[in-house]
């Protein structure tokens, strides 16, 4: 075949399918730059389809230069290919990584203090210079941080940092396959506390229409040990702030029933969405005024213990028994929370919070929860959220 | 003690060329002999002596290849702790038994393995079954090797979440341990059928000899059909590979696919499509030297058109731009981000070509042409003469691109593994601190990845002249000029 009567058909055919390809990528809704990523495709065919139909000799000629001119002009290619297509800035990485990279260093910092300072201990140091640290380190941690503008753009750096975009989305912007809800508005749907549970605890809530992934623990749940406290206060923060109601979000439910069978789940207001402070669960001062309201000490109207025993066995039939963990594991903070000042509606378990505050509605909660481990105190977070592997 | 900076190019590349190369022969030295024990097996069961030939060539580079292989591992151990101390400190305690105490007496006893095959070829001739058990043994000795060092590679990247307190066999068999032991086994027949096509291609475009040229036109057959036939199968260790790396963690999963990694898998996509080309090309030039051969042109040809259409769908990304959001200096001037993105980024209703099912799909055809050309050269054969040592030349340059594409795919996907754990050393545990942790472009990768490309080319090329061309004949084999 000459290369005359080789080539014209095809630079007709293939010129007939660029334009075809054109055409009909853009009607079905292709960007530009994908429509010319089509036609390339073609216009590359046409020089391989030529070289099918070429016939070649069987003598081959300077055979050790054709190979490394194989080689060279392929990588060649290769190198332009690399060069022509879509690049990153490694800066902008760099400083991403400088943020984490602090983070992680204040994230170990308490553990290295205390190394440290028992090491110093060892070798018989000067404790004044370790009390100046320790009180230091301890002043750092419990200055007050507020929702400064500042915070909540070092929040949205941390949402950047810690690519939450790859699950959601804000602004129609993220990860392509939907894994977890849109943020646009969590801060209508989600308290602070909330949210700061939901990012330490993927399962204190549910996104509706996200059950598979809630059952799966899709969300990562180790945020705790890998985000700094300022990172995630931080986040918190800035997730607050999106309220744009324009665009629809998946409903928070809220579990509320035993560990193994999940649900029912309810949907609770954005006032009860409470989370108990942080060491409560097991600080003795708590539990023992927790105690002293159950037991009807602090307000006389006010006796848990009337209903659901002195020791935590029922006495009215219906009261919940606190004594089974498989109960008591099975609900949120916010669930918990919310029974207690909203009452169980058609059951004796009236509205408490005109008569109990919020924080003494929290102490009853650590005082109750150590019935389940023979008056043990113990972190209801751990029990409320086991191991992934375990929930699996 | 000042930490060591490796001149020009810095530590970060120095490490990574060296521990590429030494790859790179490592994968050749595993997968040659498994293929080569068969093709003895082969011979010796079918009288047929090409086999034994094609074998015994190998061995006969694999030899060679196997000292620079040591070579370059001694090379890397000194360099990585001298380059990287602390991480060195912190990776060799851990892994004292595997590193420090298996992996030497691993590679002893492959030595003496491989010497044994090697040097006991002529002196076993009539206890052949006695020799071939030698190569098994060569082999089970290679892939406990590769298991080994396997367990340290996938712990950097997947490390049990209770890595601080876990046994050394709880740190071994991590997540992604045995998906990276099933993908490399089958990478590395890849790797060695390629290789043996560059070794036949090079013999074949420099043999004056008719003889010799059919002897090397079969064996580069050989070489792309087992290259070709297990690059299809590593699709599927490919996969699985992935999905345990999104179980683990979906954000590394999601940085390789669609964040500061997509680029490197749109160039994979490429070279995806370079080896089915150049595979089928050469295929296509097989059936076409056969009596009668031409009756597949047009099936043939449109299964071409669909490896493009494949590819095209392969490689089509979700956005052309090289990270999953837009970040600071990828805005032009006077342009919104949403403009930015209706212009790069597929619409809603067609951003399922971004996602795995259409790349399964794409890749499933690309499979099926590749096996139906197969299944017409088969067919050609059994009706028509095939004429050894006659084959057009570009079949022996598409032999050479195979190897290219074969060679520069280990290097690109080498360093998608070593990158895909961010800024760390060892994913959420131990984080890098020297001054390279980031990510670096494509563009700086693919240079990289040539040079390491390019040498290793060198190297073999080197020793295939080395063994071939250098030393006399081994033995006068000629398999005939005709055959089916």
């Amino acid at each position: 075949m000459s290369w005359w009567r080789n080539l014209r058909w095809k630079v007709v055919a293939t010129g007939v399918l660029a334009i075809v390809v054109w055409f009909a990528s853009g009607l079905i809704g292709f960007p530009t730059v994908f429509r010319l990523y089509f036609v390339g495709y073609v216009l590359i065919a046409l020089p391989f389809f030529v070289l099918l139909d070429v016939r070649f000799g069987a003598q081959p000629r300077h055979g050790g230069v054709a190979i490394l001119a194989v080689f060279l002009i392929a990588s060649a290619a290769l190198v332009l290919a690399g060069w022509l297509l879509p690049q990153y800035s490694p800066e902008v990485e760099q400083q991403k990584i400088a943020r984490l990279q602090r983070s992680f260093l204040e994230r170990q910092k308490p553990q290295r203090i205390e190394a440290l300072r028992k090491r110093a201990e060892e070798l018989g140091l000067a404790l004044v210079k370790r009390d100046q640290v320790t009180q230091a380190s301890a002043a750092s941690e419990g200055a007050p941080v507020g929702p400064s503008p500042a915070l909540i753009e070092r929040g949205r750096l941390a949402y950047d940092d810690w690519e939450c975009y790859n699950c959601h989305k804000i602004g129609g912007k993220g990860g392509v396959k939907r894994r977890g809800p849109e943020l646009d508005q969590v801060g209508n749907l989600l308290s602070p506390d909330s949210i700061h549970a939901e990012l330490l605890n993927p399962r204190s809530s549910l996104a509706e229409g996200f059950e598979e992934e809630y059952n799966k623990v899709t969300m990562p749940d180790d945020y705790s040990e890998r985000m700094s406290e300022e990172e995630i206060s931080a986040l918190v923060a800035y997730l607050a702030t999106l309220q744009d109601a324009s665009v629809q979000t998946p409903r928070p439910l809220f579990p509320g029933t035993a560990k193994g069978d999940r649900g029912p789940f309810y949907e609770i207001p954005l006032e009860y969405q409470r989370t108990m402070p942080a060491g409560w669960w097991t600080d003795p001062q708590v539990l023992a005024e927790g105690k002293a309201i159950y037991e009807g000490q602090v307000h006389s109207d006010v006796v848990c213990a009337a209903c659901h025993g002195r020791d935590g066995v029922p006495i009215v039939t219906g009261a919940a028994d606190f004594r089974d963990p498989d109960l008591v594991e099975g609900w949120s903070d916010t669930y918990w929370y919310w029974r207690i000042a909203k009452g169980v509606p058609d059951t004796p378990m009236t509205p408490w919070e005109g008569k109990l505050t919020t924080r003494e509605i929290f102490k009853v909660m650590a005082y109750v929860n150590s019935f389940a481990y023979e008056g043990e105190p113990t972190d209801h977070n751990e029990t409320f959220y086991p191991p992934k592997a375990e929930a699996k | 003690m000042p930490d060591l900076a490796f001149p020009i190019i810095g530590n970060r590349t120095a490490i990574w060329i060296v521990a590429q190369l030494h790859l790179n022969f490592a994968a050749f030295i595993l997968g040659a002999p498994i293929f080569i024990v068969i093709s003895e097996y082969l011979g010796w069961r079918k009288n047929d002596p090409r086999y034994e030939r094609l074998a015994r060539e190998m061995t006969k580079i694999t030899a060679v290849a196997y000292s620079l292989t040591a070579l370059l591992g001694g090379f890397f151990a000194l360099m990585l702790s001298g380059l990287y101390p602390e991480f060195s400190g912190f990776l060799f305690p851990r892994f004292f038994m595997l590193w420090v105490l298996l992996y030497p007496v691993f590679f002893i006893l492959e030595t003496l393995s491989l010497y044994t095959y090697w040097y006991s070829w002529d002196a076993l001739k009539d206890r052949k079954g006695l020799h071939i058990a030698i190569g098994v043994g060569l082999n089970i000795i290679g892939a406990l090797t590769m298991l080994n060092q396997n367990a340290i590679a996938s712990f950097m990247n997947t490390p049990p979440e209770t890595w601080q307190t876990a046994s050394l066999w709880q740190l071994m068999n991590n997540p992604t341990w045995w998906p990276l032991n099933l993908h490399r086994f089958i990478a590395n027949v890849v790797f060695g059928g390629f290789i043996t096509g560059l070794v036949a291609a090079y013999m074949y475009l420099t043999s004056k000899d008719p003889g010799e040229r059919a002897f090397y036109d079969w064996m580069g057959f050989s070489g792309n059909l087992i290259g070709t036939a297990t690059f299809v199968l590593l699709m599927v260790p490919g996969y699985i590979y992935g999905r345990e790396i999104y179980a683990y963690d979906a954000s590394l999963g999601i940085y390789l696919m669609s964040d500061r990694l997509s680029m490197f898998f749109e160039m994979q996509g490429i070279l995806v499509g370079l080896l089915f080309l150049a595979a089928n090309y050469y295929m296509w030039l097989s059936v076409r030297r056969i009596e009668g051969g031409d009756r597949f042109a047009l099936p043939m040809k449109i299964g071409f058109a669909l490896i493009f259409l494949g590819n095209a769908i392969w490689a089509t990304p979700r956005h052309f731009f090289a990270t999953m959001i837009l970040e600071s200096g990828m805005l032009p001037p006077g342009m919104t981000e949403e403009a930015l993105i209706a212009q790069m980024e597929l619409p809603a209703h067609l951003g399922f070509l971004a996602l795995m099912p259409a790349k399964n799909a794409a890749a499933a055809w690309t499979a099926l042409v590749t096996l139906a050309n197969y299944v017409f050269y088969r067919i050609a054969i059994r009706r028509g003469r095939i004429t050894w040592g006659r084959i057009e030349t570009p079949s022996q340059y598409a032999l050479i691109v195979l190897a290219f594409a074969a060679i520069w795919t280990m290097g690109l996907m080498g360093a998608v593994r070593s990158l895909m754990r961010k800024s760390f050393h060892v994913y959420n545990a131990i984080p890098d601190f020297t001054a390279e942790p980031f990510t670096p472009t494509l563009f700086y990768s693919t240079l990289v990845v040539t040079a390491i490309s390019l040498i290793f080319f060198l190297l073999i090329t080197f020793i295939i002249w080395l063994s071939h061309k250098l030393g006399k004949p081994e033995q006068e084999v000629l398999p005939g000029e005709v055959g089916r």
